[in-house]
C-alpha cells in the first residue's frame, strides 16, 4: 500500500537527483504488491478487540442458566478452536496476526471465568500476572503491533497493581514507585526490543516508556511543588537504581544508541534518580527550602523533558521528539503561569525558560551538526 | 525442534495451565470437608469476572485486629482457635488464611452472582445475612462450593 507519505518523499528524493523515475516506479510497483496492509490490519484487530471485549462481558454476565461445565466446555473448545487457526495461519499473513490477539482476549477472558465458576478472591495484578506469564510464549510469535501491545500492558498493569499493592494502596508513593520502576522497567524492555531486532516489542514499550516516563516528570514536577516527602520509598531505591544500571548497561552493550545518546541517557536517569532520592530521604536540600518548590519542580521537569528531546533528536526518534517538543512548551507556559505571583519572580521564571529552550535548541543544532543530519 | 512445534507449544501452553487450574479447583472442592460459615457483606463489580458479593466471614475469633501481615491458622473444628505459627493445638479442621489490614483473608471472600440476581441477593445479604458451604482441605485451603440463606429466625410469639 502506498501512503502519501511514500509517495511525497519518493517525489522529493526524485527532485533532488537522489533517485531517477525508473527507480521510484520500481519502488511504487514494489510497495504496491508487497504493502504491509496496515488498514487492513489495523481494521481486524479492531474486530479482534471488539469481539474480546465481547466475550469477557458475556463471561461477566454470569449466566446462571448455562451450567458451570458448559461454559468451561464451550470455552475450552474456543481456545483450541483458535490453537489450531494459529498453527495453521500462514507466518506471514494479517490472520495469524489477528487469531493470537483474539487468542490473547479468549484467555484473558477464560482466567475471569474460571476466577467466576469456582468463586476465587485473588487480587486482579496475580490474574493479570498469570495471563502475561501464559501469553509470553505466542506473544513472541507475533510480528504486529496489536498483540504486543495488548502483551505489554498486561504485563506492566499487572506490574503497577502489585507495586500498589505492596506500597500499602494507592498513595503518592505508589503512584511515584509505578512511574519510576514501570518507565524503567518499560524502557530496558523496548531497548531489549532493539537489541533484539524485534520491531513491535520495542514499539509497544517505547511508547509505555515515554507515557510512564511523562507522568513520572509532571508527577515529580507537582511533588516537588507541594514540597511532599515519601520516606516509604527507601526499600524500593535500590530496584530504581539497579534497573538504571541495567538499563545503561544494555544501552551500551551493542551500542544502541549513537554516541552522546548513552551520555544523555545517563544523565535523564541519574537526574530521575536523584529527585526520587531526595524525596525518599528528607534531605531537604536549599533549592527545596519553602517558597522555591515551584520553581524546583520547574527546572527537574524542562530539565528532563530537554534531556528526553536531545536524546530523541540525537536518536532520529521523531514521534517521541515531537512529544517532548510539545510537552517542554506547555511546562515553559506553565512557569510562566505560575509565576505571576510577583514581578521578580515572573521575570525570573520567564529568564530562565527562554534561557532553557535557547540551549536546548543551539544544542540540538551542533548535534545535527556534529552527525550530519538536518531536519 | 523446528518453529511450528515451537508454536504449538505456546499455543498449547495457555490452554494446559489453565486446564490445569481447574482440575485444581475441582479436586480441591471435591476432596473438602465441608464447613458452612456465617456471613455478611456488600455487592461490588469486577470487570472481567461480573458481579460479586462481598462480605466479611464470621470466624467465631477475630485473630487479625492490629496484626500485620502475617499467615494465620485459624480452627473450626472446634470453633474459637487461631495462632500464628502453625495450626492451634488440639484442631481437628483448620483453615490457613491470611492477616491483611487487620481482617482476615482466606480466599474465599468473594462470590460472583448473576447479573439478573446481584441487587436481590446484595439486599438479602445486607438484611438477613447468609451463609457460605466451604470445603476444606487437611492442609488448610479453603474453597467456595455454594451461598446458602441464613436460617429462618423463630417468630416472636
Amino acid at each position: 500500500m502506498i501512503t502519501p507519505y511514500l509517495a511525497r518523499r519518493l517525489q522529493r528524493w526524485e527532485a533532488a537527483g537522489l533517485i531517477d523515475g525508473t527507480t521510484r516506479e520500481k519502488i511504487l510497483a514494489w510497495e504496491t504488491e508487497h504493502g504491509r496492509g496496515w488498514a487492513t490490519r489495523g481494521l481486524l484487530a479492531l474486530g479482534a478487540l471488539i469481539l474480546g471485549v465481547g466475550l469477557i462481558s458475556l463471561v461477566a454476565a454470569n449466566w446462571e442458566r448455562i451450567p458451570p461445565g458448559l461454559k468451561l466446555g464451550a470455552d475450552f473448545l474456543l481456545l483450541t478452536v483458535l490453537a489450531g487457526a494459529i498453527l495453521r495461519a500462514r507466518p506471514d499473513g494479517g490472520a495469524r496476526e489477528t487469531l493470537i490477539f483474539l487468542f490473547q482476549l479468549v484467555c484473558l477472558a477464560s482466567i475471569g471465568l474460571i476466577a467466576q465458576i469456582y468463586h476465587l478472591s485473588g487480587a486482579p495484578w496475580r490474574a493479570l500476572a498469570l495471563w502475561s506469564v501464559i501469553m509470553l510464549p505466542v506473544t513472541l510469535f507475533a510480528r504486529s503491533s496489536a498483540p504486543w501491545s495488548a502483551w505489554s500492558s498486561g504485563l506492566l498493569a499487572a506490574l503497577g497493581l502489585w507495586l500498589n499493592e505492596t506500597a500499602g494502596g494507592l498513595s503518592s508513593t505508589s503512584l511515584l514507585l509505578n512511574g519510576w520502576l514501570l518507565a524503567e522497567g518499560a524502557l530496558l524492555l523496548h531497548l531489549l526490543g532493539l537489541r533484539l531486532d524485534h520491531r513491535p516489542m520495542a514499539a509497544a514499550f517505547g511508547i509505555w516508556a515515554l507515557a510512564l516516563g511523562l507522568a513520572l516528570t509532571f508527577g515529580i514536577d507537582l511533588l516537588l511543588h507541594d514540597g511532599r516527602k515519601l520516606p516509604r520509598l527507601v526499600p524500593w531505591l535500590p530496584v530504581g537504581y539497579l534497573l538504571s544500571l541495567a538499563v545503561l548497561a544494555l544501552a551500551a552493550g551493542r551500542r544502541l544508541l549513537r554516541p552522546g545518546g548513552l551520555l544523555i541517557l545517563t544523565l535523564l536517569l541519574v537526574m530521575v534518580g536523584g529527585v526520587v532520592t531526595v524525596l525518599a530521604l528528607d534531605t531537604n536540600p536549599p533549592l527545596l527550602g519553602s517558597h522555591r518548590h515551584g520553581l524546583a519542580g520547574a527546572l527537574f521537569s524542562i530539565g528532563v523533558l530537554g534531556l528526553g528531546l536531545a536524546l530523541s533528536g540525537l536518536q532520529g526518534w521523531r514521534g517521541p521528539f515531537r512529544v517532548f517538543l510539545v510537552f517542554l512548551g506547555l511546562r515553559i507556559y506553565g512557569i510562566y503561569l505560575e509565576a505571576f505571583g510577583g514581578l521578580a519572580a515572573t521575570g525570573a521564571g520567564l529568564v530562565i525558560s527562554g534561557l532553557v529552550l535557547i540551549a536546548v535548541v543551539l544544542l540540538m543544532r551542533r548535534i545535527q551538526a556534529r552527525f550530519g543530519r538536518r531536519s | 525442534m523446528n518453529r511450528r512445534a515451537w508454536l504449538l507449544v505456546a499455543v498449547a501452553l495457555p490452554i494446559l495451565v489453565l486446564a490445569g487450574w481447574v482440575w485444581h479447583q475441582e479436586r480441591q472442592l471435591a476432596r473438602g470437608t465441608p464447613v458452612i460459615l456465617d456471613i455478611t457483606g456488600y455487592d461490588p463489580r469486577d470487570l472481567l469476572s461480573g458481579h460479586y458479593l462481598r462480605y466479611r466471614v464470621d470466624w467465631g475469633v477475630e485473630p487479625c485486629i492490629g496484626q500485620p501481615d502475617r499467615p494465620v491458622w485459624i480452627c473450626l473444628r472446634p470453633r474459637g482457635k487461631a495462632a500464628f505459627d502453625g495450626p492451634p493445638p488440639g484442631c481437628r479442621l483448620f483453615v490457613r488464611a491470611r492477616c491483611r489490614n487487620g481482617r482476615v483473608e482466606a480466599g474465599i471472600e468473594r462470590y460472583y452472582v448473576p447479573e439478573s440476581k446481584a441487587a436481590d441477593l446484595d439486599r438479602r445479604l445486607r438484611t438477613q445475612g447468609m451463609r457460605l458451604e466451604i470445603a476444606v482441605t487437611p492442609d488448610g485451603r479453603a474453597a467456595i462450593r455454594r451461598l446458602l440463606p441464613a436460617p429462618a429466625r423463630p417468630s416472636p410469639p
